[in-house]
């Protein structure tokens, strides 16, 4: 048994979703598969484009097949051009084949769509018409944004009249004070399953240690202290006094400020941020670092 | 007394003591040949230092109280180490290499404070100048000059500023009780001291120089306790933005918040030194005087403009010009020329001789109506400089007397006189007003027995509500929170939050029209500025308002929740703001201002330490210039002032029974004619990692 995932715009949650279904049938013991017919979240591996979230799924999973069976077709402005110009042909094939392979020995294939429900169309390889070729129902996933409620009405009416079978909707992101009213309005739908996804501010963090690795910094102090979250980000230019307020205000912030802003990194040491990066040719005072050592807070130098 | 060890100690070993001219362990040998105790040279290499005899180490020498240590720091843990084992009480480290120059500096330094800790050492410094007492003739630092005997107390965090001070003294002729230099502070720090010094009789003022507090709870109390019994003079550095970049390069440390530390000072009745000109002026005049009973000053002159500046320096300080009784205008007017002026100030004109001048003095002295004199001088032909300073000083009085004599070479001489005497003078009449009304203050602190008022208040509900904020990963709380504040017994106006545009028309008809409405989102602290607060009058208002303050907010702020909106009785009073904010240093600091204009342009607000007193609360509130317009003013409503002194206390109460309110604000506090309501409100608090 298989199912696609698509949805109204890109960025709504679609591969978190994927991964969380596919950890939770393998929990169950069962035997999964996964594949993103159109590929186009493009990256470079190895001098090859691949799609990224093939490329994270297989590494998750440690799925078997080659990620050129798991995401068979990038979705390149090349790809685009030749389908105007007629040169295009046997995509449908290829993706059949790929989709027969991945099932074979399978309970199920999770199969993500690309971008949002339009994403393809051009090379007639729309969302819809991806999960016609396949047989395959659907569940359209929705991030919580501005009068998602129209975007949902929009892309159910549209999957129905193309003759999509949809068994389930989510709603991901849903700010708390959002979930009642959005429960009423889900109860509207006439979909076999229909659930929400509340929002999880910790889930858009990163790590110190994350911050240390994507800048290439020097941690100078409190090396034992690279695990903690990261809230929000506060670039500090203004003076001691007033940064202690907006230093408070903010949960667990990363301050960012010049490395000969002594008063600005003591300050922030003091309010006990989560970590302090400093930029700038040298190194902050000495005396300045202890500090922060001895307050456990990590000041990271970027050059 | 507290620190003996340190201060009065009977035997001092030098370890790292040198032959070789020019070098610390050689310096502090020199330092020490008056020292009226036993001195024991300690260095390995060495049989005997500058005849003295030299141990290999502390353990070998004769027992001693005090060890100053001037070796490399790696190898400072191991000699404390054998301090501890010899029963040394008490180790001034002298050398650099700790806290201030890195982290592996700062593992040292904790090292040297675990192993003095487990031999109950004390230390002083590290990366500090030394410590003196002239009493007994010791000076054991790398001071160039050794200070002489006197009853001012110095406390330094800089040690080369502890070294221009001394320098200075020994050109005034002003002595010493003690002098210190902190160093990192790693122990012994300034409160430790205060301690110490407040129990030394011959101790007469204590003036410090710190560019931060350790603990500034702490430094609180005991300023508060030693205030009551000598005067504290501080000087503070880093008193503005550019000058806490150089605490903070100097020391690592914050130089903390420029009102909290003047809140503190005012608290504690500590007397807070602008300057270095203003430390060493208003350390003299305590050193050598006694406290005037009140603020009326007598000013003698021979020149009427010295008088007339003298005058205008004396009011702008904040003092009084005595009024004369009857009897001594009739003194003065009897033996003075009829052309000199017999009233407040006192000018006996140019040619008045040592003995009119002296005798104008002495007469204004006896006055009941003065409390203190000032004694303004210039160097005139006729004048005789040093017969007037030897009458001045001819006589020993009860009451504060000061000069200004005011010139250069000519009146050299007369200072000396004056100086030797213990009359301080001042190059200026504006310095001398300034020193005066700093003893003036001093005498005015009362120190009071009064404690914070414990209020009667739901703590559970507001631990309730803080429980709610951290389960839903808040750390803003707003007007969704408002109940907290009504929890500890401030007045809240009626109000609901809404989430329909039929809800608010709904809630806005039982509470009343005209009501406001308000964008309930913690995340949004300027909520007029997206447009969420509305004054609506009647219904159809009400529901167009609900559905645009939404969409405005949407607009200007697409990624904050928004709650509902919050539908409240109008209130209409004076608009006042209380904030409290979290001080690295000193802890919940507590804030009073007018609202609007007068706190964002004009500044005009008052701080102080909480808890608070209810006298604190009152000062706080009378103290802002924009009092007047809160009291009533030229026919204008007095607002009930009592009302708003308990709200400060009620907050008080509240960011100290919890503790993780970081920051608070209800702003505004609408002050009517009876009672006070607070309209609106956010706070911000920190929890502690789990």
């Amino acid at each position: 048994m298989s199912v696609m995932l698509v949805s109204n715009m890109t960025k709504s949650g679609k591969s978190a979703i994927c991964v969380g279904l596919i950890s939770v049938l393998i929990e169950r013991g069962k035997k999964v598969g996964y594949m993103k017919p159109i590929g186009n979240a493009l990256v470079e591996v190895e001098k090859k484009l691949v799609d990224e979230d093939a490329l994270v799924m297989k590494g998750l999973f440690s799925f078997s097949e080659p990620l050129e069976m798991i995401s068979p077709i990038s979705y390149t402005e090349k790809l685009i051009q030749s389908s105007i110009k007629g040169e295009i042909t046997n995509l449908q094939s290829t993706i059949t084949r790929a989709f027969a392979e991945i099932s074979s020995g399978k309970d199920f294939v999770i199969v993500e769509g690309a971008g949002g429900l339009g994403t393809g169309s051009v090379i007639g390889l729309s969302n819809s018409q991806v999960a016609k070729l396949l047989d395959l129902p659907v569940v359209l996933v929705a991030s919580d944004k501005d009068f998602v409620e129209d975007d949902i009405l929009t892309s159910l009416s549209l999957l129905r009249y193309e003759g999509i079978r949809v068994c389930g909707v989510v709603v991901n992101d849903v700010p708390s004070y959002r979930v009642e009213w959005m429960e009423r309005f889900l109860d509207t739908l006439e979909v076999p399953m229909a659930s929400i996804i509340p929002s999880e501010p910790r889930l858009r963090t990163v790590t110190v240690n994350e911050i240390v690795e994507l800048t290439g910094a020097d941690v100078l102090s409190a090396h034992h202290n690279l695990d903690g979250e990261v809230g929000t980000l506060v670039v500090g230019a203004l003076d001691s006094e007033s940064s202690v307020r907006s230093f408070r205000r903010r949960k667990d912030a990363v301050i960012v400020t010049g490395s000969g802003r002594s008063d600005i990194i003591s300050t922030a040491i003091g309010c006990c941020v989560r970590c302090v990066v400093v930029s700038g040719d040298h190194p902050p005072d000495r005396a300045v670092v202890s500090y922060a050592e001895e307050c456990g807070v990590p000041v990271l130098h970027t050059r | 007394m507290k620190l003996e060890s340190l201060l009065f100690p009977k035997s001092i070993a030098v370890i790292g003591a040198s032959p070789k001219r020019g070098k610390v362990g050689n310096a502090l040998l020199l330092n020490l040949k008056n020292f009226q105790g036993e001195v024991y040279p300690v260095n390995p290499n060495y049989e005997t230092i500058l005849g003295m005899k030299c141990y290999s180490s502390v353990i070998d020498a004769p027992p001693c109280e005090l060890a100053v240590i001037a070796i490399p720091a790696p190898f400072v843990p191991s000699v404390v180490e054998e301090c501890g084992r010899a029963g040394v009480k008490c180790a001034v480290v002298i050398s650099a290499g700790f806290r201030e120059s890195g982290v592996e500096g700062l593992r040292l330094e904790k090292e040297v404070l675990k192993i003095a800790s487990s031999y109950g050492v004390r230390i002083l410094g590290p990366n500090c100048l030394g410590v003196g007492n002239p009493r007994t003739g010791m000076n054991a630092s790398f001071s160039a000059t050794s200070p002489r005997k006197g009853n001012i107390a110095v406390v330094s965090q800089s040690g080369a500023l502890l070294t221009s001070i001394l320098d200075w003294a020994d050109r005034m002729e002003v002595g010493f009780s003690a002098f210190v230099s902190l160093g990192n502070k790693a122990d012994i720090d300034e409160v430790d001291l205060l301690e110490a010094l407040v129990e030394d009789d011959e101790t007469r003022v204590i003036m410090i120089y710190i560019e931060g507090v350790s603990d500034g709870r702490r430094f609180l109390e005991t300023a508060k306790k030693v205030s009551a019994i000598k005067p504290v003079v501080v000087l503070k550095g880093g008193r503005t933005g550019a000058g806490s970049r150089a605490v903070s390069s100097h020391t690592g440390s914050i130089a903390g918040s420029e009102s909290a530390y003047t809140a503190a000072f005012k608290q504690s009745g500590v007397i807070q030194a602008s300057s270095l000109e203003e430390l060493f002026d208003v350390a003299q005049v305590f050193a050598y005087q006694p406290l005037p009973e009140g603020d009326r000053v007598a000013i003698v002159t021979n020149a009427g403009g010295l008088g007339i500046l003298g005058t205008d320096a004396c009011v702008m300080k904040g003092l009084r010009l005595s009024d004369f009784s009857s009897s001594t205008i009739d003194e003065l007017r009897s033996f003075l020329p009829p052309s000199a002026n017999v009233y407040n100030p006192v000018d006996v004109l140019g040619d008045a001789d040592a003995d009119v001048y002296s005798r104008a003095v002495f007469t204004v002295m006896k006055d009941p109506n003065v409390d203190a004199v000032m004694c303004l001088t210039s160097p005139q032909a006729m004048t005789d400089i040093e017969a007037i300073a030897k009458m001045l000083c001819s006589r020993q009085f009860s009451k504060t007397i000061l000069a200004s004599f005011v010139g250069g070479s000519y009146i050299e001489k007369g200072v000396s006189i004056l100086r030797r005497a213990g009359i301080p003078n001042y190059p200026y009449p504006e310095r001398a007003a300034s020193a005066l009304n700093a003893m003036v203050k001093y005498t005015m602190f009362k120190p009071s027995k009064e404690k914070p008022e414990r209020f009667d208040v739901d703590y559970h509900k507001v631990r309730e509500i803080l429980e709610n904020v951290r389960k839903e990963g808040r750390n803003e709380l707003g007007l969704l929170d408002m109940d907290m504040l009504s929890a500890y017994g401030i007045t809240i106006p009626k109000y609901r939050i809404v989430r329909s545009a039929e809800e608010a028309v709904d809630a806005a008809s039982r509470i009343g029209y005209p009501v406001v409405m308000k964008i309930v989102s913690p995340q949004i602290s300027h909520k007029t500025e997206v447009g969420g607060v509305r004054v609506v009058s009647d219904r159809d208002e009400a529901e167009v308002v609900y559905n645009s303050m939404l969409s405005s907010v949407k607009r200007y702020a697409p990624d904050v929740h928004v709650y509902g909106v919050m539908v409240q009785e109008m209130v209409k009073g004076k608009e006042t703001i209380v904030g409290a904010v979290e001080d690295v240093q000193f802890g919940k600091v507590l804030m009073f201002g007018l609202g609007g204009i007068y706190v964002e342009v004009l500044k005009d607000v008052s701080f102080r330490i909480s808890p608070i007193t209810k006298s604190e609360a009152m000062e706080m509130v009378r103290e802002i210039k924009t009092y007047p317009l809160i009291a009533g003013v030229r026919g204008g409503e007095r607002c009930d002032v009592d009302a708003i002194v308990e709200c400060i206390q009620r907050i008080s109460q509240l960011v100290e029974e919890h503790p993780e309110i970081v920051e608070f604000e209800i702003n505004p506090l609408m002050a009517l004619q009876k009672g006070c309501v607070a309209v609106d409100f956010r706070a911000n608090v920190k929890w502690d990692e789990s």
